[in-house]
């Protein structure tokens, strides 16, 4: 787990665990913003860096990501075949959508 | 007239102006930190310290003071007591001769075997006995020196010697003004006595007695007199060579026969010790240092205080100016004056972030391309920062060109997509493009994942729903454009989502508000200036660009 908090004050846990399917799953809990994108993309780099090809990302505790927590994800996510996005709240569902990211970053149905 | 503005919003406050040590404004020059020799609140705490210190030092002055004043009066005590037991040394023998005296009618040979010891100069230089009927004032006896009483008028003597018969005690004559200084005693057994005996004793010349070095009283000076005055001419004795005592003195009587002794005493040095009597002293000199210290102590931290002051005003200072130089730039990266176009007015606003000091990536453009087809763009680089800003002026820069090439906004996504990548650029991109194609009066717009434009016409307010594609950078995307019909009295608003995105929020509540914000006839920069004043809550986080245009009928 990790705590980490940006300039800006955004505060954001990270958090791994394998899911039964054996994927592993990080659990982003608070906010990504411009202060504390970069943190969370080298910590979630260290979970794509052991080479697996599918990642779930665990979005039910996010509150809130603006576009430089979504370019993180998708500069992270970058490599992974898998990638699905499990539970984003509605805020961060619609901003996937209006983005038009949800085929990039598919939400787990 | 085509306008293009940067607004600046309202209510930013700039540093107020600030002065230098010398009082002259500062102008372009670095302004220097205010030194000073001393600050006020160091110069109370001193005051204050060196305040509470004479306190001290005048109660622990006044306490010796009284310390030293009871000492003296219980040492006086104690010699008056000294003094009043060496009395009846005198009166024993002068008692014990009188009864005798009265026993064998003064006969000379019985007299002269017990009291002749006591005449050879301790305790006395002369005995005698004299007829208590003075009609002849004249020694009977006489053992040791001649009596100086016998020197005096015979009035005196017959006063003297009646006088000690009514007392019951020693009568005392003082002889301390003749040359031989003598002091004498007289006694007789009572009003029925035939004799009085009478004795002298010698004291020295010079009036001064020394006092052994080991004695109790070594550490005072003392002076007795005969009698209760401090005269000279009664001085008894003194151990020094001026009895005008002065500064601290304490006195005492005791009785001595039918006279008095009065002693008085002055201390040679404290009493009390030394190292009471320098305690005013000590406490002054550490108080006073403890006060300088605190003072110091104080100062250091003033000047760290407002050294500190001074940083931050320095960061504030630097900080409008790294904002200033952000604002700078940005403006060079967005179109200096927007093309004319008949028929079409174009309006455009550009807000920078609350901290404004990291350049945005948002942008605005119109291109006019062959046919009287307009070209439009705007978009929103992901992140802040000069790299954001570089992929910014890079796409505006590349769209320019396809623009001028003939692309259409579909085509100029699809070759936009090939120039950027969030691996490699670390940045993404939503564009929305679009083509007025004035001779159908329709328009076309292609959407890379950006916030769908308001069309606005007599009827309402209503978002143009495109095709979104994913965001220039990130890879595999596919545009296409869609086509839109444009209405009479039509105004097509494009914008970033900082105007109508809140932090928590979802962005259909903050598309909603703006929807209904803008409706109601007004001109283009009333609109845009309205909506920017109600979407935007001051401090907001985000960039704002607005880009509007209005077709003419």
């Amino acid at each position: 787990m990790a705590q980490l908090e940006g300039n800006g004050g955004a505060r954001c846990t990270v958090t791994q665990t394998i899911d039964a399917s054996g994927a592993p799953v990080v659990k982003l809990i608070g906010e990504i913003d411009i202060s504390n994108a970069h943190q969370i993309g080298r910590t979630l780099e260290h979970v794509v860096g052991t080479g697996t090809d599918t990642l779930v990302i665990d979005l039910s505790a996010l509150e809130f990501m603006d576009s430089a927590g979504i370019a993180m994800l998708l500069r992270v996510v970058t490599g992974v075949a898998f990638v699905t996005i499990r539970n984003p709240s509605t805020v961060v569902r619609r901003i996937l959508e209006c983005t038009g990211l949800d085929d990039i970053l598919p939400i787990e149905q | 007239m085509v306008q293009s503005e940067i607004a600046l919003r309202p209510g930013r406050s700039e540093p107020a102006a600030r002065r230098d040590a010398n009082g002259s404004a500062e102008g372009e020059s670095q302004p220097r930190e205010p030194r000073r020799i001393l600050h006020t609140v160091s110069v109370v705490v001193f005051v204050l310290g060196i305040a509470v210190t004479a306190t001290l030092a005048l109660t622990a002055r006044s306490l010796h003071d009284d310390n030293e004043d009871h000492l003296l009066r219980q040492r006086v005590a104690e010699a008056g007591a000294v003094l009043s037991a060496a009395i009846p040394n005198l009166q024993t023998p002068l008692s014990s001769g009188a009864v005798l005296a009265e026993a064998t009618n003064a006969d000379r040979a019985t007299f002269t075997s017990l009291m002749a010891p006591l005449a050879a100069g301790r305790p006395f230089v002369s005995v005698s006995v004299w007829p208590a009927d003075a009609s002849d004032p004249r020694p009977l006896i006489v053992e040791g020196a001649p009596p100086e009483l016998a020197g005096r008028p015979e009035a005196q003597i017959r006063t003297f010697l009646a006088h000690s018969i009514n007392k019951k005690t020693v009568s005392v004559l003082d002889l301390l003004a003749a040359p031989n200084r003598r002091l004498g005693y007289a006694y007789s057994v009572g009003p029925s006595a035939k004799y009085v005996v009478y004795a002298e004793s010698s004291l020295p010349q010079n009036q001064r007695a020394s006092v052994d070095s080991n004695s109790a009283f070594s550490d005072l000076d003392y002076a007795i007199y005969v009698g209760t005055n401090d005269d000279s001419a009664h001085l008894l004795a003194t151990s020094k060579v001026d009895p005008r005592f002065t500064g601290r003195t304490a006195s005492d009587s005791v009785p001595f026969g039918d006279t008095t002794l009065r002693i008085v005493m002055t201390p040679r040095r404290q009493l009390g010790g030394e190292l009471l009597a320098r305690l005013p002293w000590l406490i002054g000199g550490i108080g006073s240092l403890i006060a300088l210290a605190a003072a110091l102590m104080t100062e250091r931290l003033v000047r760290r205080r407002t050294h500190a002051e001074f940083l931050a005003e320095q960061n504030a200072r630097l900080f409008s100016e790294q904002r200033s130089v952000a604002q700078t730039l940005q403006h060079s990266l967005l179109p200096e004056a927007l093309p004319e176009f008949p028929g079409l007015q174009l309006s455009v606003r550009y807000v920078p972030g609350a901290d404004g000091v990291e350049i945005g990536g948002d942008w605005y453009d119109v291109i006019g391309v062959d046919g009287g087809d307009i070209i439009f763009v705007v978009g929103d680089v992901s992140g802040r920062g000069l790299r954001a800003a570089t992929v910014m002026a890079s796409l505006r820069y590349a769209i320019r060109a396809y623009a001028v090439q003939g692309d259409d906004p579909a085509v100029i996504l699809v070759k936009l997509a090939k120039l950027i990548n969030i691996v490699r650029d670390g940045h993404f991109a939503t564009v929305l493009c679009g083509r007025v194609k004035a001779a159908e009066r329709s328009l076309t717009l292609a959407n890379a994942g950006h916030p769908n434009p308001l069309l606005i016409d007599a009827t309402g307010a209503e978002f143009v729903t495109t095709t979104v594609g994913p965001p220039i950078g990130v890879p595999g995307g596919a545009y296409a454009a869609v086509s839109v019909p444009i209405p009479t009295e039509a105004t097509l608003l494009m914008y970033t989502d900082g105007l109508f995105e809140r932090r928590g929020e979802n962005p259909d509540v903050g598309l909603a508000r703006l929807r209904q914000a803008a409706g109601g006839e007004q001109s283009l920069d009333d609109l845009l200036d309205g909506l920017l004043r109600v979407m935007t809550p001051v401090g907001g986080h985000d960039d704002t660009a607005i880009l509007g245009m209005r077709w003419r009928n």
